[in-house]
């Protein structure tokens, strides 16, 4: 099925510096083509999130921006360094917790963070400061295979900010946590940009996550950008539809077909309009206004528009299973 | 690099590795003991070195070659940290150039363990045994030259298995071609080809001909540094999806 293309959408004017950006990239496995010539640009300071059906090509692109796999085309940049031709100097700037927090069970928190700081050749202070950060310093002397999933994406998260990072790429960060462990892990991203200066950019399967966390969102299907920009400049792009209770039904059809609302949406005496052209608030008091003239009672009338998930399925062009 | 070879130290503690790597002396000295307690003893300490070498090379070098490399592979694999390890700012070609000097450097702390074990368990034997004699003395030195030797041809072994558990997630593929190449040996042991077969080098030390001996030191040595050098080079540039 062709999908309908949105062109991308640029960030905000006050986050103006690309911290991690995707200049037509195309990864393909065989004859399988996972990501497009796909562009992205993550702007500094913001929370961005990847969202995608199953097999979109997130975490494919998320490899690609680690440098785990060399795409066929394209160009992939970080903190303005080009991966493939200055892959540590990119690497330098990126934490990442990707898929399951993978640590190794036999050691300690301590000795996981103690491993990581010796291949980035940092300061050994700095493992107390990221256990802070993800409070976990009670738990950091206990071996890792004793910790509950929350703790190791925790302590994964703790491993991904050792370096002061000023990217952090989270794949799926509440994945498998228990409704508290998510509550926890979403308040902590939610404050990392402010403690710790770094951009975030997350995948996620939870269009509701991506709703409360981010500020910009990326919109990735079957390996092609449908949308790239901020969550308001993608809420302008679902037309607003009007929320009408009001009865008797057989008086209010004809009322609403005379307003231009040919093709109502109704559930009892609930009607959901559309109109591809516009709603607007005046054209919903002219509305009001019509059917109060003709006899009708109007116990709702309402302007609502769509949230993140209405929008996705819009974009992505039917209903299915948003992951 | 000394950095990232202490951190690829670190991820053996507590780990099966350390206790795979400690069953080839405790079996080699429980063994030992037993045969000279019995009053088994081999006539003289030369022969009592050579059956200890012998035992090695033929069995349990490949053996613990085959669980220690699949092991040190496995600390990566299982939790799949190889995402996280090479997604660092650190050129990979350390990462693996660490892992084989950790891998190799491990082989030989126990070589040296089996040669210790294989005297020590004599003298355990002799003491627990009653009447029991061996004539002659210990010879360090032949034991020393046995089991470097063994170790240096033995890098070719080394490097294939090393290659084949960093490479494949599961370990059947190095555990297989490890049991295969070990019986293949053990089947091969005498044949005119066999000196060319990498499991049978470390045995080809003990060959009554010299030259025999110094040819598989030479392939299994050569070999092994060569097979390693690519296997590092291919592993850092291939993709890691």
């Amino acid at each position: 099925m062709t999908l309908p293309r949105s062109p991308p959408m640029r960030p905000s004017a006050d986050m103006t510096e690309t911290v991690l950006s995707f200049h037509q990239v195309t990864q393909r496995y065989g004859r399988l083509t996972a990501l497009d010539g796909i562009d992205l640009a993550i702007p500094a300071g913001a929370i961005y999130g990847f969202l995608g059906p199953n097999g979109a090509g997130k975490t494919t692109a998320i490899r690609c921006a680690m440098g785990l796999l060399r795409p066929q085309s394209g160009r992939i940049r970080i903190g303005g360094h080009d991966l493939a031709r200055s892959r540590r100097q990119a690497l330098a700037s990126v934490g990442a917790v990707i898929e399951t927090p993978a640590l190794f069970p036999n050691l300690t928190g301590r000795e996981n963070l103690d491993v990581s700081r010796r291949l980035l050749g940092i300061a050994p202070a700095l493992i107390d400061r990221a256990l802070e950060l993800v409070d976990m310093r009670e738990a950091a002397d206990r071996r890792v295979g004793q910790y509950s999933l929350g703790m190791k994406q925790r302590m994964g998260l703790a491993r991904a900010l050792l370096a002061e990072p000023k990217l952090l790429i989270l794949d799926e960060p509440t994945n498998g946590l228990d409704p508290a462990g998510i509550r926890d892990m979403r308040a902590l991203i939610r404050a990392l940009p402010e403690r710790t200066g770094a951009t975030i950019f997350m995948s996620s399967h939870l269009l509701s996550e991506i709703e409360q966390l981010a500020s910009h969102v990326g919109l990735l299907q079957k390996g092609r950008v449908l949308f790239d920009g901020t969550l308001e400049d993608l809420s302008r792009q679902q037309t607003p539809r009007l929320i009408l209770t009001a009865g008797p039904p057989e008086q209010v059809a004809p009322v609403l077909h005379a307003a231009g609302f040919a093709d109502p949406i109704r559930e009892g005496d609930r009607f959901i309009l559309t109109d591809p052209v516009a709603i607007t608030p005046e054209r919903a008091a002219a509305l009001n206004a019509a059917l109060h003239d003709a006899g009708c009672q109007v116990s709702e009338l309402r302007l609502e528009r769509a949230d993140l998930e209405t929008t996705f399925m819009t974009l992505t062009g039917h209903g299915e299973e948003a992951a | 690099m000394i950095n990232v070879l202490i951190a690829e130290a670190t991820k053996l503690r507590r780990s099966l590795v350390l206790l795979v790597a400690a069953t080839p002396p405790v079996m080699v000295f429980a063994l030992g003991a037993l045969v000279v307690a019995s009053g088994n003893a081999p006539e003289d300490w030369r022969v009592h070195t050579v059956a200890g070498a012998a035992i090695w090379a033929f069995f349990l070098l490949p053996m613990s070659v085959i669980g220690l490399t699949a092991l040190i592979a496995q600390l990566e694999h299982g939790p799949n940290t190889w995402s996280h390890t090479l997604a660092l700012p650190v050129p990979r070609w350390q990462v693996f150039l660490a892992k084989a000097l950790v891998s190799l450097g491990l082989m030989a702390v126990v070589s040296a363990a089996v040669a210790l074990a294989s005297w020590t368990s004599a003298l355990v034997g002799l003491q627990l045994g009653s009447e029991v004699e061996m004539a002659g003395q210990y010879d360090a030195m032949l034991a020393l030259r046995l089991y470097g030797w063994m170790f240096v041809a033995g890098l070719l072994v080394m490097a294939i298995q090393w290659t084949l558990a960093m490479r494949f997630r599961s370990f059947a593929a190095p555990v297989s071609v490890g049991i295969g190449g070990t019986f293949v040996a053990v089947a091969a042991t005498s044949a005119e080809k066999g000196l060319y077969f990498p499991w049978l080098m470390p045995v080809n030390v003990l060959a009554s001909e010299g030259s025999r001996g110094d040819l598989a030191i030479a392939m299994g040595g050569i070999g092994g540094v060569i097979v390693f050098a690519l296997a590092i080079l291919w592993l850092s540039r291939r993709d890691w999806g």
